[in-house]
């Protein structure tokens, strides 16, 4: 029995050490990504100069410094904690309802971010001179609005994972319909504009965002982090959860409100993007299984890396100008997923 | 000697009453089956011990000198229903130690895990994910959670359902021996008369959000009582191997 124990204790071993290779080839592809994204633009750069570029520091005196970090490493740092706090808001919001087709878009969040934004726009709220800083605000306060709303109109049911589903699906019809009432309404240069933010734009990145949706990224995985076995044994179900004395009605309202700060962080300063946070969940599940210690950051980094390979992309298709990425999210997103139903379905 | 102590259990659900007044007390080492019509307020009883569902009146579970236990002390095995988690058997099990799992999983306690699925016959198992069992594999697994926190209360809700005959034994000649073993208290609900006999110090019977009947299988199992519960004509008698086999023979 002994020898048996042993033998089994290295099966378990040999399942996370699978996993931990695993989770630092993503990190490696997401840093390879990360040195592509920055070479590629309107100037074309070896990795070697980019590299040596982020070496000498900002006060660098070779050409690219500037180009790199003024512009291209912002842009590319809001892309990669952009996806991280996609990915990571994911992977929760399909745990709390228990519903793999959940995301922060089919609840609604984003529709709420988004009608907070349009707002922003048309009536041009501008904080200390700012406009962007009135739209991300805007975004982030709609789009906790309405996570709480989901929340609480879950709640008045019972707060089982339909309901919260439900009560999403009506708050996206709901700020959806605000929003096309808000374009409606506007003139034609303000409806454009509200129009593009809703593409979800890389090129509205600057350090401020970086500082922003960096900090909540950092503090929100932190926070997740500490729930991970919680989290874990709710993928069980709620009712097996309970019986294991986790108080599922307050982790999915701890987990619910940290999801929404960082979409709302997401969101806020970009616009919408559609699809990482439903397929960056789905591929670490398949990679990893369900053990949240390992799927919470892979989750992100997968969202990371998908927002950056969107990115490069991006900028390959429109030769030095710059798509929005939230399409290109969407069109890479596609693939990804079909090959998931695929696997699956196997 | 171990004591769980129910007093006026009473659960509304809106208007509707589904227990009333539930007093009863069971004592360490007993199995109580806890038998009824579809309705009953079986599967509530249980639920209200482990808080699933809110409920007023008293539970409280005591040693021989008044000290209290904490409700995690009792362990409750829902009713095997679809599994659509991923996770592996092991991780199951380990999660049944939830409630002191920090980041790392430490030495002590993944061996306290292998240690419980080689008891049980399924440490082969350990790396597979638990989607991929058999109804009956699957139960022991579940099992294996609630028993590997060493609980004072084992709480199991149709444990045998969906199981075959063999697996069906397994479930519960492993409840029984974890009951005689640590001395706990046993409480399950179940459909089959003849399991809840053989397997029972004890039967607990409801009717009507309310206890009809708690005392020895031989006073419980009574044709008369059963079929003015049941409302089903039936034959209770007993094997040469002295278990009692209820026939039903057709509805009153």
């Amino acid at each position: 029995m002994r020898k048996d124990t042993k033998q089994s204790l290295t099966i378990y071993e040999r399942i996370n050490r699978r996993r931990w290779i695993i989770a630092l080839t993503i990190i490696a592809a997401m840093a390879c990504a990360a040195i592509i994204d920055i070479g590629v633009g309107s100037s074309k750069m070896e990795a070697s100069s980019v590299l040596e570029v982020l070496w000498d520091g900002p006060d660098g005196d070779t050409p690219n410094t500037m180009i790199i970090w003024a512009i291209r490493l912002p842009m590319m740092l809001t892309c990669l904690f952009v996806g991280l706090c996609l990915g990571v808001s994911g992977l929760q919001v399909q745990t709390i309802t228990n519903n793999p087709l959940a995301s922060p878009y089919t609840l609604g969040i984003t529709a709420s971010a988004s009608f907070g934004a349009a707002i922003s726009i048309t009536f041009g709220l501008s904080i200390g001179g700012y406009v962007w800083i009135g739209t991300a605000i805007l975004a982030l306060l709609f789009s906790l609005g309405a996570s709480l709303g989901i929340f609480f109109l879950g709640n008045m049911r019972g707060m089982s994972a339909n309901t919260l589903v439900f009560a999403g699906i009506i708050m996206n019809f709901f700020f959806s319909a605000l929003q096309q009432y808000l374009q409606y309404m506007a003139s034609a240069e303000v409806a454009q504009v509200i129009s593009s933010w809703t593409f979800g734009n890389l090129s509205r990145s600057n350090w401020t965002s970086v500082t922003v949706v960096g900090i909540l990224a950092v503090i929100g995985v932190l926070l997740l982090a500490q729930w991970s076995w919680k989290l874990t044994a709710l993928t069980m179900g709620e009712e097996r959860a309970i019986s294991l004395g986790v108080d599922v009605e307050r982790l999915r309202l701890q987990v619910f409100v940290v999801s929404a700060v960082l979409i709302a962080g997401a969101v806020g300063f970009i616009g919408t993007v559609a699809f990482v946070g439903l397929v960056a969940p789905h591929c670490a599940k398949l990679l990893l299984g369900e053990d949240q210690r390992f799927l919470l950051p892979v989750s992100g980094i997968l969202g990371s890396l998908l927002m950056l390979t969107s990115s490069i992309i991006s900028k390959l298709l429109s030769h030095g100008s710059m798509l929005p990425v939230g399409i290109i999210t969407s069109i890479v997103g596609v693939p990804f997923l079909f090959v998931l139903l695929m696997k699956s379905r196997r | 000697m171990l004591s769980l102590q129910l007093e006026h259990i009473m659960v509304r659900y809106g208007k509707r009453i589904i227990l009333k007044d539930i007093t009863v007390s069971f004592c360490g080492g007993e199995m109580v089956a806890v038998i009824g019509c579809n309705g009953a307020g079986k599967t509530t009883l249980l639920k209200a011990l482990k808080h699933i569902v809110k409920y007023s009146g008293s539970v409280s579970l005591t040693d021989e000198t008044g000290q209290q236990y904490p409700m995690q002390d009792i362990a409750y095995v829902p009713q095997l229903g679809a599994v659509e988690t991923r996770l592996t058997v092991f991780e199951i099990v380990l999660l049944g130690l939830v409630r002191n799992l920090q980041w790392q999983v430490t030495r002590e306690q993944a061996e306290r895990v292998m240690a419980m699925l080689t008891k049980l016959g399924l440490e082969s198992l350990s790396d597979r994910s638990i989607a991929d069992l058999s109804g009956g594999q699957k139960q022991l697994v579940f099992m294996a959670q609630a028993l590997v926190s060493e609980p004072k209360v084992l709480v199991l809700d149709e444990p045998t359902s969906a199981l075959d005959l063999r697996h069906q034994l397994i479930v519960m000649d492993l409840a029984r021996q974890y009951t005689e073993e640590h001395q706990a208290i046993t409480l399950f609900v179940v459909h089959d008369l003849m399991l809840a006999a053989r397997y029972s110090q004890r039967v607990l019977l409801l009717e009507h959000a309310g206890i009809r009947m708690v005392d020895i299988p031989e006073k419980v199992l009574k044709s008369e009582l059963l079929e003015n519960v049941y409302h089903v004509a039936l034959d209770v008698e007993r094997n040469r191997a002295g278990f009692f086999n209820v026939i039903p023979l057709r509805p009153i």
